[in-house]
């Protein structure tokens, strides 16, 4: 009831939006601004409601669309997804706060686009039925290649969102065919339907594959990773933060969803492989994210490197990993978005993205520097961040599946603490090159919730994996990977 | 008397051909009569034929609805009335409306004063009429060529321009040469089985063991000649020079109404008489059309920087999807083709009646991308239109065009076409780079010259909306229509 509720309301909110004379900015922002603040508070009463002792998904909603054929639109959240949905919901009012001063082009469709944008990603994450997820899933695709193509800085961004395009449709493709293969085989796409059917091994490692190729584009792994960099860099600040925060969040999602949830046998038999191309990406993006001269850019690369990670932890197979990859994933959502906004405060204030623009901040912008400096240490993973949790028990699994995996990810924190510092160090130190005003109050407000979620999860996640255990013992079979 | 007893029933369901029939009568001397006086040319007589064509043809929509005959032959086996026959004439009807609808605006500011044009849409109601209920090859070659003749003069219509020439000569040609290769096919036919009935060569096939090679030489001539007029992709070198070619109007006849009366055809040609060829004959011939034709129609269309021609580029594509339908060979490849072909109208009537419009507004006939850049600027609630059926085109979820696609690929994937499936994948793929290329034209580009806003006549809102709302509704609860489909696909089988 509480998830309809909250996307009839959400739908009537955009419905509104358009109703809204586009003249009135001021008030079209303010409106949106309430719509995505009251769909959080919703999450949040999601979670207040959350029954964690049962794997059982709740708050099903159940729409006939297509009884005779057997396809319905089924609702659902589980100690998975709801924090997935919490993110999203969070994201979501403060990217509309960090584009407060945004204004290119026409506002309105830019405000539809990012709440239906939104309006899509909770029905990514709160979908039980496979051909439906399979829609909203492309349908994603929509809304953020004309945030791009239209809002973008530059010429380059009709390239970036062509690839961004075209790369997730290429793989998500073949995922149609392995959903309607499972569709004829099982007559049925609803996955509490499909969980308790048996693929044969063979047909388990073909599906698994169709399934791959559509997540891994979006992980994103490593040959296709390309349209990444491009996408973030790109897109408005806004759309990056989405990108990164949420988008991304999709693949891992997928694959912890599905190619787990429904093809043990496969995941178990592709683990090497995914495990390889996992650690591939993760030191090969942190070397590449070294050597970028663009801002942007190269909190794109630690963004790959960081997705592979949580990639590893989930395909450990244990109840830890895969709590870790979750958690890890939330971790990024927060503080990948948050150097996104930084990034953004800095574009604002002087329009550029090369590195070597900037510098000697500290002296002329200290408190932007020290919510910098924090979400440096979140992203290399400082004990007492968020990302400190995740990576440590992600290695800690790693090491119990797979020792020379650990060790080759472990290499991930060396890295990305070179990156990570050399960045800061290039940016808040040296020479002042650049004078400017502080954080506004909008800016620091904007920046509150993520800090304050960051610490709350490094000092007490329990909380989290507390709703998780459920959901994902009944998900992991460690017996399989043993 | 008594032939009032024999043919009572056929009369009965044979009513709204004969009431086209005699309306084009009816049309021709009205017109005639008005088009004697100079001065009424220019205001009276265009709205006055707009005004009695769509008249006509909503009765006649009408009384195909009201049909009291549910599956019966006509005239001696000649035609027949079934639900796949009632349904094709329904959604053809509704096509041609659409047409008339946007005709009247064109009409005038083309120049156009000859209602003569009107006599035409009725001549193709009537011969697409009698095409779906044709139930013999004969009345299928003759219905056929009626309509061709219609067409050939359609497209050389425009009397001052080269291209029209062009386009009425070449379609000429090429139509008489797939003409003669009907009726070789179907004398072949005839000289093997010794009939030409549908239903009769459905007995003699049932258990055919041992066929000879002049059936199947036959069937893929008769084939051959309805997959020309369709443009599927060995023989499609006539659709976008015509498309092109012919005035913006008739080009929109073209693409929105042949294309189901000539699937009813191909339908009952392959499913009812010769379903017994399926697997050797049907699936081979219609996988290596339907591959061809995603392959032309994705490869042509990505150099192309006209919109009518890249819309004919899209369109063999999209005949390609059916004939992939088709080569499943169930009765879901039924479904899915009448699903296709249903949304397939629907959005190429969205997207055709803005290019009428973009002719009518801009300055060049060519109809280039240059033309619509900065669509999105002069006419907002357009340009989200325009691009989201062009999303539907290239088969985005959630729009109508996924969702025709996921039905072909259901069909495939049911029949273990798994590498047909996954060529589909590609084509659809490199297709979907050319649309969001119109996409990218209608929302990224600057434009750096003066544009006004255009209002669109209140015929093509009509059927913006209207096809729109469809295309919605089927969206939200594509129950009833599943059904339908179903029910018709399961008459067809003999």
């Amino acid at each position: 009831m509480l998830l309809t509720l909250l996307f009839i309301f959400l739908s009537l909110g955009i419905v509104g939006l358009i109703v809204i004379p586009s003249n009135k900015k001021l008030l079209m922002r303010q409106y949106a601004l309430f719509i995505t603040s009251v769909v959080f508070v919703f999450s949040l009463l999601l979670w207040l409601g959350f029954d964690q002792s049962t794997p059982k998904f709740q708050y099903v909603v159940n729409w006939l669309w297509l009884p005779i054929a057997n396809i319905n639109l089924v609702l659902g959240i589980d100690g998975i997804s709801l924090f997935f949905v919490i993110l999203t919901t969070l994201i979501f009012p403060l990217c509309l706060l960090a584009s407060w001063s945004f204004d290119k082009g026409d506002i309105k469709t830019y405000l539809i686009s990012f709440l239906s944008m939104e309006l899509v990603l909770l029905l990514v994450f709160t979908n039980l039925d496979l051909l439906f997820f399979y829609i909203f899933f492309e349908a994603v695709l929509i809304p953020m290649f004309l945030v791009i193509g239209i809002y973008g800085s530059r010429q380059r961004k009709i390239r970036a969102a062509y690839m961004f395009f075209l790369y997730t449709l290429f793989g998500s493709l073949f995922m149609l065919i392995g959903v309607i293969y499972i569709y004829l085989f099982a007559g049925s796409t609803n996955y509490e339907s499909l969980a308790t059917v048996n693929f044969s091994n063979y047909d388990q490692k073909w599906l698994w594959l169709a399934f791959f190729a559509s997540f891994a584009a979006k992980v994103p792994m490593l040959p296709v990773h390309i349209w990444l960099p491009e996408a973030h860099v790109e897109a408005p600040t806004a759309g990056s933060v989405i990108l990164a925060g949420i988008l991304l969040k999709l693949g891992s999602y997928g694959f912890l969803r599905f190619s787990l949830g429904l093809f043990p046998e496969a995941s178990v038999y592709f683990t090497p492989f995914v495990f390889s191309l996992s650690l591939l990406g993760v030191v090969y993006t942190s070397l590449t994210a070294i050597r970028q001269t663009d801002l942007k850019r190269l909190i794109a690369y630690t963004s790959v490197a960081h997705m592979n990670l949580v990639m590893i932890g989930l395909f450990t197979g244990t109840v830890i990993g895969v709590e870790a990859a979750i958690l890890q994933s939330l971790s990024h959502g927060f503080v990948s978005s948050a150097l996104f906004l930084i990034i953004g405060i800095l574009y604002d204030r002087w329009h550029s993205r090369v590195v070597k623009y900037y510098g000697g901040l500290t002296h002329t912008m200290p408190i932007f520097i020290i919510i910098f400096l924090f979400f440096t240490m979140a992203n290399l993973g400082l004990p007492g961040t968020s990302s400190f949790i995740g990576e440590f028990l992600l290695l800690v699994s790693a090491f119990e599946a797979n020792t020379t995996a650990c060790f080759f990810a472990a290499t991930s924190m060396i890295l990305g603490g070179g990156y990570s510092l050399w960045l800061f160090n290039r940016i808040a130190y040296g020479n002042v090159k650049l004078v400017g005003f502080d954080l506004s109050l909008r800016e620091f407000i904007l920046f509150l919730p993520l800090v304050l979620g960051t610490l709350f999860m490094g000092i007490y996640p329990n909380i989290f994996f507390s709703v998780m255990h459920a959901a994902v013992s009944n998900l992991v079979w460690a017996d399989l990977w043993m | 008397m008594k032939f009032a007893l024999i043919f009572q029933n056929d009369t009965v369901a044979f009513l709204p051909e004969l009431f086209l029939a005699i309306s084009i009568l009816v049309v021709l001397l009205h017109g005639s009569f008005l088009g004697v006086t100079a001065a009424s040319l220019h205001s009276y007589l265009t709205p006055s034929m707009v005004r009695l064509t769509s008249g006509t043809l909503f009765l006649s929509l009408l009384l195909v609805i009201n049909n009291p005959v549910e599956s019966q032959t006509l005239w001696n086996a000649i035609f027949i009335a079934d639900y796949l026959s009632t349904w094709a004439k329904f959604i053809i009807f509704i096509g041609l409306l659409f047409c008339v609808s946007v005709s009247e605006s064109y009409m005038f500011s083309a120049r156009f004063r000859a209602y003569e044009f009107f006599v035409f849409i009725l001549g193709i109601a009537l011969s697409l009429c009698l095409l779906i209920s044709s139930y013999d090859l004969l009345s299928i070659y003759l219905s056929m060529e009626f309509l061709s003749l219609i067409f050939y003069v359609l497209a050389a219509w425009k009397k001052n321009s080269y291209f029209s020439a062009e386009a009425g000569l070449k379609y000429f040609i090429l139509g008489s040469v797939a003409s003669i290769f009907f009726l070789f096919g179907s004398s072949l036919i005839y000289f093997s089985l010794g009939t030409t009935n549908l239903a009769s060569l459905a007995l003699l096939t049932e258990n055919l063991s041992v066929s000879s090679a002049f059936i199947y030489f036959g069937l893929v001539c008769i084939v051959s000649a309805l997959l020309f007029k369709l443009g599927a992709a060995p023989y499609h070198m006539w659709i976008a020079d015509v498309y092109e070619g012919a005035p913006t109007l008739v080009s929109l006849i073209f693409a929105l109404v042949p294309k189901v009366a000539f699937f009813v055809v191909v339908l009952r040609i392959a499913f009812t008489s010769f379903w017994s060829l399926f697997p050797t004959l049907w699936e081979d011939f219609f996988c290596i059309c339907g591959l061809l034709s995603l392959f032309i129609g994705c490869l042509c269309g990505l150099g192309e920087t006209k919109i009518k021609r890249i819309l004919a580029f899209s369109s063999v594509g999209h005949v390609g999807f059916l004939c992939l339908g088709l080569a499943s060979g169930s009765i879901e490849g039924i479904q899915a083709v009448l699903f296709y072909l249903v949304f397939y109208m629907l959005t190429a009537a969205f997207l055709w009646v803005y290019v009428l419009h973009l002719d009518l507004t801009s300055n060049s006939s060519l109809l280039t991308f240059a033309d619509a850049i900065g669509l999105v600027r002069s006419n907002p609630f357009l340009g989200f239109g325009v691009v989201l059926m062009i999303f539907s085109l290239a088969g985005i979820p959630p729009f109508g065009g996924f969702f025709a696609k996921l039905n072909i690929f259901i069909g495939l994937v049911d029949s273990s076409f798994f590498i047909v499936a996954i060529f589909a994948v590609l084509t659809s793929v490199i297709s979907a780079f050319y649309y969001i290329r119109l996409i990218k034209i209608f929302y990224f580009e600057k434009n750096n010259n003066w544009f006004f806003f255009a209002p669109l006549t209140k015929g093509a809102s009509i059927v913006l909306v209207l096809s729109g709302l469809i295309i919605i509704f089927f969206m939200l609860s594509p129950n009833l229509f599943y059904l339908l489909s179903y029910k018709v696909g399961l008459g067809l089988f003999f």
